[in-house]
């Protein structure tokens, strides 16, 4: 009886703090996407590039924060899914000359079969299907780089095709910064929509223990699947829009290095944050530029920013914000 | 008489003019300074670096080049991120870089949209000059020019009937054997057989086996260095002996300590071999470089080197003309005929590509020995 | 011939990631994690190797091993003490700790690339060059010591373990941490000098494996390999991670020549997906 109403009571707590929770993450949202709006838009000049950079991998961390932050599991091939994406596109641009709109859907769609085709090794238990992902990611850098007949080989593809929406071309930094800032903000917000939903507690409920997550009912597999697939298929838009940013496109922006950024970038913002996977991303783009002369330092600075944002900030740069302003808050009160 | 009093005053009039509109011009370089391809970015940028003190000490009159360097990590997306950096924040009027061929395919697309001239001291892909963009240009000889010389002087000078071809599968090696493979065709030179391997690779025991069982009288890698260097070893090792050419790997130190003594009587293309080249140009960078460093200049110093004095010799040339822009600066690069470079003449041909000497050089008692200098 | 010369060069570099493999076994065993540092480790061992033969030359390369091999150790056990343990004692995720080791490997290699330039270096000794006949098979003279040491190494290990107060210890504290740390075994002791060993097997591995090719900082991707070769063999299980790794090592070097040399890279995970597909828990694992 008394244990009975001690579960009503912390459930009664659990959704109070769940819509707090929820108001919380909504205005986390709005002060992201307004910042992400106005700075590289009003800063304009190369600040316009940096925040195109920026808007590209916090995209892709996103996809990456959702797989590994929240439901834990452990992507070390993600930049493949970019590439397979970005190939995607360009190639169903320059040669059949579709509308990028068609092509950007057809880039998610098919990395996220690649990622239903990865997630295929979930049989593999935990670790296992760790490293199975690592050698997923090297096998398609292999076969972009090989398979010349299809991709160009590692000379890389020229003459990226202008974006043309709806008969509207856009040639500008400006007009490609609006879809991608457009993109970004859609998928923010659906993930924040999700991660409040019951497909987001099941997530998470895998994320902090599947074997509890099992116990309670809950398709682990399934859920499995569909994470990973989705993580994979948010690569693969944002690695659509890689190509129209650098006008260049070869297998070399997506190895094993840049899978290991996208990582540092959502640890380093915060595992499990959705807001700190675009901080993290603005951070790793943003800073190697103010410490230009210290080049050959930088990815020792990141491998130092990795392992002390472990020890020292388990919750990442969001985490630690995030608990300044609960201390606040109660200091307030 | 008075034509000499007319120069005399036209000087004093013009060199009057420019000290009061004497400027500091930023140039940008890039190329890798960090990670494994580090050699080739920081060797030619500490090239450029002693051409720019001299360039700065007079050689354009009050004008000055300022050089702003960058490391893109051998990467196309920190290439392209850094390039757009320099046009956008730098204001550069020019840039000398890309060291290896991603970085500078990367780099160029950025360069031509915002029409600045990009002067690039190591490509070579040929792939980068075909598309006839009018802001690129390079003192390196194009793939095609490497390989076919090469395919030629093995079958005319060396008497070689058959050849075995390894590629590193990359944009460095695949043009390259592509481009020979074609001539080979041409001039009748057997090809035995290809086979391109992953830049990864360590253990080439298989793949030379293979090769060794067809018996060519040449092999011909088109590779790095630290891949060159194991096949050597890995043929000593077998007891596999074939006339073995290695390209530029054959200049460069690590590849004789890598290789060991089977490194010996290997044969390689150079951009530049110090000594080569006989001119008073030539012979004065030399002689410079041993001043400073106590050693010779490796290949990759002098084409940095050069890369700054035919960029400064243009501006020179566009200043005479007139004024110094990102226009005229693409011109007078285009207009470069005959410079007379410390890695012999120069002439910037209509798309893009370089005609220059290439050196042919042979290891004999563990040092570099000029075989032939192809013209 | 030419089989039973790559039998051979596939059997000494499948011996480098044996070894490399017996670390990451024994890691997850005692501590529960996968070490992606563990590559990295083998080529900061490889370069403290460098740095021994340079600083005395006149040392016998046999003697460079367990030299290189101490002082390695000793950077893991420092690593473990410091970075690892809180962490493990905080009972933090699978997810969190790959993504420890792997800020530690970054660390370690570009700090390497810092310390030791970005240029390979060979080893300046004899040996690098050498070449021996087995049979009638000419082949580089660091094979068979390749072999002894990984022999050595293994029975070296196994007496440890089934020998030694400090082996049973370990193995105590990996298999049941309640029970063993009442029967007075310290844990944060015996993670630590677990991986410390494994540091020290690792460094003994990069700097065999060293007079075959050079020494550069991103050798360590070599370890992602051997963790295959750890996978493939089960995780966990020492003879498992030498079988393993010569199952890949020989796999490489012939699978390289019947496919397709562009795609070797491939080979080595391809071949782990497949055989795990087929028996989840590894050659070695327990049906389960």
């Amino acid at each position: 009886m008394l244990r009975t109403a001690k579960e009503s009571l912390s459930q009664q707590n659990d959704f109070a703090s769940a819509t707090s929770q929820n108001r919380n993450d909504w205005i986390v949202f709005a002060v992201i996407v307004s910042i992400l709006w106005s700075v590289p838009l009003s800063l304009g000049g190369f600040y316009l590039y940096l925040g195109l950079a920026v808007a590209i991998y916090a995209i892709s961390a996103l996809g990456l924060q959702t797989m590994v932050g929240l439901a834990g599991q452990l992507s070390l091939g993600h930049a493949a899914f970019m590439g397979i994406g970005a190939y995607t596109s360009v190639l169903l641009q320059k040669t059949l000359g579709l509308p990028f709109l068609v092509t950007l859907a057809a880039a998610g769609l098919t990395a996220a079969a690649a990622g239903l085709l990865m997630a295929q090794l979930i049989r593999l238990s935990g670790v296992y299907f760790k490293i199975a992902t690592f050698g997923f990611g090297i096998v398609v850098h292999q076969i972009l780089s090989n398979w010349t007949a299809l991709t160009g080989g590692s000379a890389g593809v020229r003459g990226i095709p202008v974006i043309s929406i709806i008969g509207f071309q856009v040639e500008t930094r400006t007009g490609l910064f609006v879809c991608e800032a457009l993109t970004l903000t859609l998928i923010y917000g659906l993930l924040v929509r999700l991660s409040h939903g019951k497909i987001g507690r099941a997530f998470r409920a895998i994320g902090q223990n599947e074997a509890a997550a099992r116990s309670v009912g809950i398709p682990v597999p399934r859920y499995r699947m569909i994470v990973i697939t989705l993580g994979c298929a948010i690569a693969g838009i944002a690695g659509a829009y890689l190509p129209h940013l650098m006008r260049f496109l070869s297998p070399e922006s997506f190895t094993w290095y840049e899978s290991l950024t996208c990582l540092i970038m959502i640890t380093v913002g915060g595992l499990g944050s959705l807001p700190g996977a675009i901080i993290g991303a603005a951070v790793l783009i943003v800073a190697p530029e103010y410490l230009r002369d210290f080049a050959q330092y930088k990815m020792l600075a990141f491998g130092v920013l990795l392992v002390a944002s472990m020890i020292l900030l388990p919750k990442g740069i969001a985490g630690a914000g995030a608990a300044l302003s609960r201390r606040k808050r109660i200091h307030a009160r | 008489m008075v034509l000499a009093r007319i120069g005399i005053f036209a000087t004093l009039l013009l060199s009057f003019a420019s000290s009061a509109m004497a400027k500091d011009f930023p140039v940008g370089f890039f190329g890798p300074l960090s990670g494994p391809a580090a050699a080739y970015g920081s060797e030619s940028l500490a090239g450029a670096q002693l051409a720019l003190e001299e360039i700065n000490a007079g050689y354009l009159g009050s004008d000055k080049i300022k050089l702003i360097p960058a490391d893109d990590t051998a990467s196309p997306g920190v290439a392209a991120q850094a390039v757009q950096r320099m046009i956008d924040i730098d204001d550069v009027v020019a840039v000398v870089g890309g060291s290896t061929s991603a970085g500078t395919a990367a780099a160029i697309e950025v360069t031509k949209e915002a029409k600045v001239p990009q002067l690039s001291p190591l490509a070579v892909d040929s792939a980068l000059t075909l598309a006839n963009n009018p802001w690129f240009a390079r003192i390196a000889q194009s793939s095609t020019t490497w390989a076919e010389r090469t395919a030629e002087w093995l079958k005319k000078d060396k008497g070689a009937k058959s050849v075995y071809l390894l590629v590193r599968n990359d944009n460095f090696g695949i043009p390259l054997a592509d481009a020979f493979e074609k001539k080979a065709k041409e001039i009748g030179l057997e090809l035995k057989g290809k086979i391109a391997y992953e830049p990864t690779s360590r253990e080439f025991r298989p793949t030379l086996a293979t090769v060794a069982s067809a018996k060519p009288d040449y092999i011909v890698l088109w590779g790095y260095y630290t891949e060159a260097g194991l096949m050597a070893k890995q043929m000593a090792e077998m007891q596999i002996k074939f006339p073995f050419y290695v390209g530029s790997a054959i200049g460069i130190d690590q590849y004789r300590e890598i290789a060991g003594p089977s490194a010996e009587g290997t044969y390689g293309l150079l951009y530049y071999l110090a000594g080569s080249i006989e001119t008073d140009a030539g012979k004065k960078f030399v002689q410079k470089w041993n001043e400073r460093y106590h050693r010779t200049p490796t290949q990759y110093e002098g084409m940095g080197y050069d890369a700054m004095y035919v960029l400064a010799d243009a501006m020179k040339r566009a200043a005479a003309k007139g004024g110094i822009s990102k226009q005229t600066i693409r011109d007078e690069i285009f207009n470069t005929k005959a410079f007379q470079g410390a890695t012999g003449p120069i002439t910037i041909l209509s798309n893009g590509d370089a005609q220059r000497p290439l050196p042919m050089a042979e290891l004999v008692d563990g040092k570099v020995k000029l075989d032939t200098l192809l013209k | 011939m030419n089989l039973s010369l790559q039998l051979l060069s596939g059997l000494a570099v499948g011996c480098i990631y044996s070894l490399v493999a017996v670390g990451f076994s024994m890691v997850y065993r005692a501590m529960g994690l996968v070490n992606f540092a563990q590559g990295d480790l083998m080529m900061v061992g490889a370069f403290v190797g460098y740095s021994i033969i340079i600083s005395a030359p006149a040392l016998p390369f046999w003697l460079v091993v367990p030299f290189a091999a101490a002082l390695t150790a000793s950077l893991g056990y420092v690593i473990a003490q410091s970075a690892l343990w809180p962490a493990i004692q905080r009972g933090a995720s699978q997810t969190y700790l790959v993504l420890l080791t792997l800020g530690i490997g970054i660390v370690l290699s570009n700090g390497a690339r810092l310390i030791w330039g970005a240029n390979p270096r060979v080893y300046p000794i004899p040996l690098t060059h050498e070449t021996i006949r087995v049979g009638q098979y000419p082949v580089p003279a660091v094979y068979p010591l390749i072999g002894l040491t990984m022999v050595v190494l293994i029975v070296g290990l196994h007496l440890l373990f089934t020998r030694t107060w400090l082996g049973l210890a370990l193995r105590a504290a990996a298999d049941d941490a309640q029970t063993a740390s009442i029967m007075g075994v310290n844990r944060r002791f015996a993670s630590a000098a677990s991986f410390a060993l494994a540091s020290g097997i690792g460094a003994a591995a990069g700097v065999l494996y060293a007079p075959i090719t050079f020494v550069s900082a991103d050798m360590g991707m070599l370890g992602i390999k051997a963790f295959a070769a750890a996978v493939l063999g089960s995780l966990g299980s020492i003879p498992g991670s030498v079988i393993g790794g010569l199952v890949i090592g020989i796999g490489e070097t012939l699978g390289g020549q019947l496919v397709s040399s562009e795609y070797q890279d491939s080979l080595a995970f391809l071949l782990m997906i497949g055989i795990l597909l087929v028996k989840p828990t590894g050659l070695m694992g327990k049906r389960g």
